[in-house]
């Protein structure tokens, strides 16, 4: 893959002291990947165990995404957690931070849910409690378009969060699910922001500042998450990084920019690998009320592999960064937020 | 009895008839009414349940359902709005998912509520499912409702061919993640394919609410070869309240004792319990039996239908009056009021 080919590809005979030391920190570090896409259509089993080799300790996979209902949502819960179940050897469903380090410190692969809309609620503000309970650990209010709690990043209008999208976040904070901005209008994660009373995620959104998609987020919004002791995940997609080759160096300018903004404990991953691009960019092409036009010609771009964590830890430590913050970024930020609000 | 919950006036008056030894052994007993009609027709926590509670019974195992047949959809988001109402009043009730929960509720005063399917339609025909309502707290599940569906043949169809393989993958999940199996309102076939899964699993079948078919021929009730093979698995039956299996048109306690004798004295104490099936709207369930003849055919020898009445809560107390009144010893009496539950759910559940 075209990604591959970062600065630091392949730690061989020849390569450097910091390869060598980022390859082992990735291994040591927890590692955590938060935004997997697994709906029925993106879920292949081989996916996981390559995720894990690259040194990946914890995914929260996207069990569903837009244009779904409950009975759908539910379903696939279901199928996904059969085939976790089926491999109890390798595989861990984690509810609690605690459950994420005992997978690891078992070499299993630890799974956590999310949902990116808030569609398949149907109305019904107790099926979060329901949808926490089958391990969905962060959802994410609205999907590019608007939908009953608000308007998505994509859409022509940003009013803000909906009367019914405050009751819904008041409800993920009670029931300890975390509240997710990603995907979401700038208005209705401002607002979303200023009603949240816990830390508050993008799972994985990349900086505007440093390019300016609809899909990225400003830095106001990067600081007030911060200030929420929230974290944001960079996201792997091409088109996003205003780089079709989604290479790692790409990744860190989103990621040093957030770095300097907000300081590294509130910067993470959350890479939104896609295996069969064709079928994504496909999907993309037929809705364009969700995807209008970028900055750029879309140029159907590749997305991040899970080997360039290794890059990117590779990176941080050439830029200088403390062994502690890249610990940080791999994935103790995430691990800090759902300490304090998984319940 | 529960702080929260105090005794009916209904409740008082049984109790004064009642003989002092069983209203003590009554009040100090686990007393467990294994089916509770819970879908949106019959919920009521302001007054079914302290009417229960307030008739000393501890735990209740809850329908959650609305109605068999019932999509996917429908039942989750039926079973997410009871946990939401059950977490709202937290102080006097909670759901319990392991035989450990059950006796802490009622160490701790509050009324212990466990989760049921009456009809595995809910599943949506995936295997896959069972597990998440598993993790839903649903403990107790029976396959199919009187007539016919994916999983089996119910009791009231015109065939009994058994479970389908979907069944047989279905009742296999359940034994595998924990949930209790159970053969009410199935065919002979069905329960006895369910009875030898249980078997080969090493876990009990239960049969949660019906009657002796031995005692009255009515094809909601179950033949003592069913019987038999339930409590061949160390499974326990729940006598059923409704007039119409007994068959007495005022569900009394006396009719409901006729059954209890007949199972008790064909398996032992210790596999009896008692599911009331107790519905506080009588007539509304009667015109859904008329408007559901398929799920309801006639009755036997010719016999017409009427409304009869269901027996309530305060009955179990008169059920235990009776058993102590038969010289039935203190521990088959509280095994048939709770214990027995509590056994074999802890087999079922694991923990």
């Amino acid at each position: 893959m075209s990604g591959l080919a970062g600065p630091t590809a392949g730690v061989g005979p020849g390569a450097s002291a910091t390869d060598k030391t980022a390859r082992a920190l990735t291994q040591d570090a927890l590692v955590w990947d938060n935004t997997l896409p697994w709906g029925p259509t993106y879920a292949d089993a081989d996916t996981w165990l390559r995720f894990h080799r690259a040194g990946v300790d914890l995914i929260s996979l996207t069990v569903m995404g837009p244009e779904a209902l409950l009975d759908g949502t539910v379903r696939q819960i279901a199928r996904v957690r059969a085939a976790i179940q089926a491999q109890p050897d390798r595989f861990a469903l984690c509810g609690t931070a605690d459950d994420v380090l005992a997978a690891k410190a078992a070499g299993k692969l630890g799974l956590v849910f999310n949902l990116q809309e808030t569609d398949m609620l149907e109305g019904r503000l107790e099926m979060v409690q329901a949808y926490y309970d089958l391990g969905v650990r962060h959802m994410l209010l609205a999907y590019n378009a608007r939908n009953h709690v608000g308007d998505g990043c994509a859409e022509r209008s940003d009013g803000g969060l909906s009367r019914w999208g405050l009751e819904v976040v008041a409800e993920m904070n009670r029931v300890g699910m975390l509240v997710d901005g990603t995907h979401t209008g700038y208005r209705t994660t401002m607002d979303a922001m200023e009603a949240c009373t816990a830390p508050f995620i993008f799972s994985h959104c990349n900086a505007y500042a440093v390019h300016p998609h609809y899909r990225n987020i400003r830095d106001d919004q990067i600081t007030a998450c911060a200030r929420s002791g929230g974290v944001v995940g960079l996201n792997g997609l091409g088109e996003f990084l205003g780089d079709d080759a989604a290479g790692s160096a790409s990744i860190f300018r989103h990621l040093d920019h957030m770095v300097q903004l907000v300081g590294a404990e509130h910067v993470g991953l959350g890479l939104d690998y896609v295996r069969d691009t064709g079928r994504f960019w496909n999907w993309v092409r037929d809705n364009a009320h969700m995807w209008p036009a970028g900055p750029d010609d879309r140029a159907g771009s590749a997305f991040a592999q899970p080997e360039q964590v290794e890059e990117l830890a590779g990176l941080m430590l050439r830029a200088g960064y403390a062994e502690q913050a890249v610990r940080g970024i791999l994935g103790g930020n995430w691990l800090r937020v759902a300490r304090q609000v998984w319940r | 009895m529960m702080d929260s919950y105090p005794a009916t006036e209904a409740y008082d008056r049984v109790r004064q008839r009642a003989d002092a030894r069983a209203v003590a052994l009554f009040e100090s007993s686990l007393v467990w009414d294994m089916t509770l009609p819970w879908g949106a027709p019959w919920a009521n926590y302001d007054t079914v349940i302290p009417r229960f509670a307030g008739a000393g019974i501890g735990a209740i195992t809850l329908t959650v359902q609305n109605l068999p047949g019932a999509d996917l959809r429908t039942a989750v988001t039926y079973v997410a709005k009871v946990r939401a109402d059950v977490a709202k009043r937290a102080d006097r009730m909670r759901i319990c998912t392991s035989a450990t929960d059950i006796r802490r509720a009622r160490a701790d005063g509050v009324l212990a509520l466990v989760l049921q399917h009456q009809d595995g339609t809910p599943l949506g025909s995936m295997p896959e499912m069972v597990e998440v309502y598993h993790a839903l707290g649903v403990r107790c599940m029976l396959p199919v409702y009187n007539g016919k569906n994916m999983l089996g043949d119910g009791c009231a169809e015109r065939t009994d061919e058994g479970l389908t393989r979907l069944g047989q993958q279905v009742v296999r999940e359940m034994l595998r993640v924990g949930i209790i199996v159970d053969a009410t309102h199935v065919g002979v076939r069905s329960s006895l394919d369910m009875a030898e899964l249980c078997a080969a699993a090493g876990k009990p079948l239960l049969i949660t609410h019906s009657n002796m078919h031995a005692v009255y021929p009515h094809y909601r009730n179950v033949t003592d070869e069913q019987v038999r093979a339930a409590v061949a698995t160390g499974g326990v039956v729940g006598i059923n309240g409704l007039g119409e299996f007994l068959p007495d048109t005022a569900a009394s306690t006396a009719a409901m004792f006729r059954h209890l004798d007949h199972l008790v004295t064909l398996a032992g104490p210790e596999h009896a319990g008692f599911g009331l099936d107790f519905l506080d709207d009588a007539p509304r369930f009667w015109a859904s039996v008329r408007a559901e003849a398929f799920r309801w055919p006639p009755l036997p020898f010719g016999k017409e239908r009427v409304d009869t009445a269901f027996a309530g809560p305060e009955q179990a107390l008169e059920l235990c009056d009776m058993m102590v009144r038969h010289g039935w010893p203190d521990d088959a009496v509280c095994g048939v009021l709770g214990e027995n539950f509590l056994r074999v759910a802890e087999r079922s559940w694991g923990g």
